[in-house]
């Protein structure tokens, strides 16, 4: 049963600042299906986050606007929908985990309190009944004494803990999808790897639907179904990530493999992609990625090339496969 | 001589295939004060390094694991004494740097340096690329006017893959990955022979971490440099050292050169390292070990083995003994019971 949960067409969204403006995404499409896990990948300033934002229509106007483009939810686009209805899907149907946790909670409330704001808020339920509820879900995250933790304050926990916590609140009111940005970055790896077995938990026990967004392309490869690389504002690669791995179209994301060190291989040197991320401000024209690409051909400097579908389910921005 | 009481005859973690060390750490010690007042004595510490005994040979590279709080960066700041250590002893080429003066320390400051984690912090923002890394220069009067210093620093941007133009360009001006390169420069300045790089590719995006790390291969080739590489990175680590030290709450639990610790990992906390380091590749199957609960605190760590509440296989030995770092394979140390 493949059933599209959300699609994405032509999203713009642009900073306007005061040296011009940035056009963080510039037609992004995408399309999520019910119970997949979508890996979105990118570096920084690639408009991973943006992307999350703008779904959750959540981002800060003034400098920040969605300028065009259509986010399909369930049938219904969610940038046509008054603020009102847009606050009965956040945090009820869709909900997001963020990359630092301690940003995120508020230090004077007990974190027991935190979790059954959304749950009073759209179930309606009386606070000793959203405790109780707040008590399952800490245990459904896997956080030790979850009757004595309610009481705590989000200083009294360490960075694994509030993360669970994070997501606790995400998942409180059985979210369709959930939007995951970075949501390990700021852990170790063995607490990371708890983290990421509750998400997939999620997935498999509560049929969640999950955006995962991180940089990491090993957490890509354990976790997701489908993998979109972005750059600059683009997407440049959409893909299964079986086929991804194994046979990366566009040369970014080629690059990208062959250049981060691994621990069952030893290369002897690493692979370079040359220059730096670009400034959005600033990109170069015609293919955003062709002032660092090996195969660059001439149309490339001045045309920028669309999507094209090369085979089931692959799509790559690159004028190679026109 | 044996016993509980750890003596420094025997075991000494250094590099079997290269027997001249240009930092030997003799059972290292760094305790922080906290919770003490004016009126009141300090009532605990935080043991961050907790008897460390290790030695770096020329021209190694010797990576340094483990999670927020296990003590890495503190070892690499008693190194470099920017810290001062509670007990023990630290010899640089024979020298013990910790009874040393101020005059005898500054000199040795030239054959020490160090890379930090974060580019943006790390420089001024009110100064040019030339007055930073010419900085270290001036300090050891190693050059008298603006012109010399102006030279050694286009030679030494050069060398790290800067452009001249960039001479007298402000941090702000440059992106992460440049300013990395500001700061390796910086440190190249006074061509030390030991630099300990603290997570100099954290905070990069994963392009341009390759391209430091090769570069960092690059100048070691070409000036003989000694690294000491901490990072959380297994994988960074396991690309540019040729041993692995793996730390765990202020103590060494396993040492060994870099293919061993990925092939051949002994010690349990190591193997569930690996294990929860993901691998870019979909093919690959793991068997997941999932390590129950947090990094205890170092203000209060379990007794006996550290690790032993969190470890699958502790015993009724690992709650009481603290075990000792034992020589298991030729260049292979491992602090655990199940290899005693």
């Amino acid at each position: 049963m493949q059933k599209e949960i959300l699609t994405i067409r032509n999203l713009k969204t642009s900073f306007h600042t005061q040296d011009g403006t940035a056009r963080a995404i510039d037609g992004l499409d995408f399309s999520v299906n019910h119970r997949e896990i979508v890996g979105v990948v990118g570096e920084s300033g690639c408009g991973k986050s943006v992307t999350a934002l703008s779904i959750m229509r959540l981002v800060p106007n003034p400098p920040g606007e969605i300028e065009s483009g259509e986010i399909y939810f369930e049938g219904e686009d969610l940038l046509r929908l008054s603020e009102n209805e847009m606050r009965k899907i956040r945090g009820n149907k869709i909900s997001m985990v963020f990359q630092e946790p301690m940003v995120y909670l508020n230090p004077v409330l007990t974190v027991g309190d935190q979790i059954s704001e959304p749950i009073r808020l759209h179930q309606g339920l009386s606070r000793t009944q959203a405790l109780d509820r707040v008590i399952e879900l800490l245990r459904s995250v896997e956080i030790p004494s979850p009757e004595e933790r309610i009481r705590n304050y989000p200083h009294q926990m360490s960075g694994g803990m509030r993360q669970r916590t994070m997501i606790a609140m995400a998942i409180s009111c059985h979210p369709k999808l959930l939007i995951a940005d970075e949501p390990t970055t700021a852990l170790d790896v063995t607490i990371q790897l708890q983290i990421l077995n509750v998400m997939r938990k999620l997935r498999d026990d509560l049929g969640t639907t999950i955006i995962l967004i991180t940089h990491n392309l090993g957490i890509v490869a354990e976790m997701v179904d489908k993998v979109i690389v972005m750059y600059a504002g683009k997407v440049v690669e959409d893909s299964p990530v079986k086929d991804l791995f194994e046979k990366p179209y566009h040369p970014y994301t080629t690059g990208l493999l062959k250049s981060i060190p691994r621990l069952d291989q030893k290369r002897r040197r690493l692979h370079i992609i040359p220059g730096n991320v670009p400034n959005i401000l600033n990109l170069p024209d015609g293919c955003v990625f062709n002032d660092r690409c090996e195969q660059r051909l001439k149309r490339c400097l001045s045309e920028h090339p669309p999507l094209f579908e090369i085979g089931a389910q692959r799509f790559c921005r690159c004028w190679l496969y026109s | 001589m044996q016993g509980l009481h750890q003596s420094t005859n025997i075991c000494d973690p250094g590099d079997p295939m290269n027997s001249d060390p240009l930092v030997r750490l003799e059972e290292v010690k760094k305790y922080f004060p906290i919770g003490g007042s004016f009126f009141r004595r300090n009532t605990a510490h935080v043991r961050a390094v907790d008897c460390v005994t290790l030695s770096i040979s020329k021209g190694e590279t010797l990576g340094l694991v483990g999670e927020s709080g296990c003590g890495k960066t503190t070892l690499g700041r008693l190194i470099l004494q920017i810290e001062t250590l509670t007990d023990g002893k630290i010899y640089i080429e024979g020298k013990n740097i910790v009874t040393a003066d101020r005059n005898e320390m500054r000199l040795l400051r030239r054959q020490m340096q160090i890379i930090f984690q974060d580019p943006y912090s790390s420089l001024n923002p009110r100064k040019t690329v030339a007055e930073i890394i010419g900085a270290p220069l001036v300090i050891q009067n190693i050059v008298r006017t603006r012109r010399e210093r102006d030279e050694k620093v286009l030679e030494l941007i050069m060398e790290v893959g800067l452009r001249s133009e960039h001479l007298y360009n402000y941090p702000h001006e440059f992106s992460g990955g440049q300013r990395q390169r500001i700061g390796i420069a910086r440190a190249l300045a006074l061509k030390p022979k030991l630099i300990v790089c603290d997570e100099p590719v954290s905070a990069l995006d994963v392009s341009v971490q390759a391209q430091v790390v090769n570069l960092l291969q690059d100048l070691q080739e070409r000036f003989g440099l000694t690294y000491l590489f901490i990072s959380h990175d297994l994988a960074v680590v396991e690309q540019i050292s040729n041993r692995v030290a793996v730390m765990y709450l202020g103590r060494i639990v396993e040492l060994a050169f870099s293919e061993t610790i990925y092939q051949d990992p002994k010690h349990p906390y190591t193997k569930a390292l690996i294990s929860a380091s993901p691998i870019p590749d979909p093919q690959v199957k793991k068997t997941p070990i999932v390590l129950e609960g947090d990094v205890p605190s170092p203000i209060n760590p379990p007794e006996g083995c550290h690790f032993h509440p969190r470890c699958v296989k502790a015993f009724d030995s690992c709650k009481k003994g603290v075990p000792e770092l034992i020589e298991v394979a030729k260049g292979h140390y491992v602090r655990c019971f199940l290899y005693l």
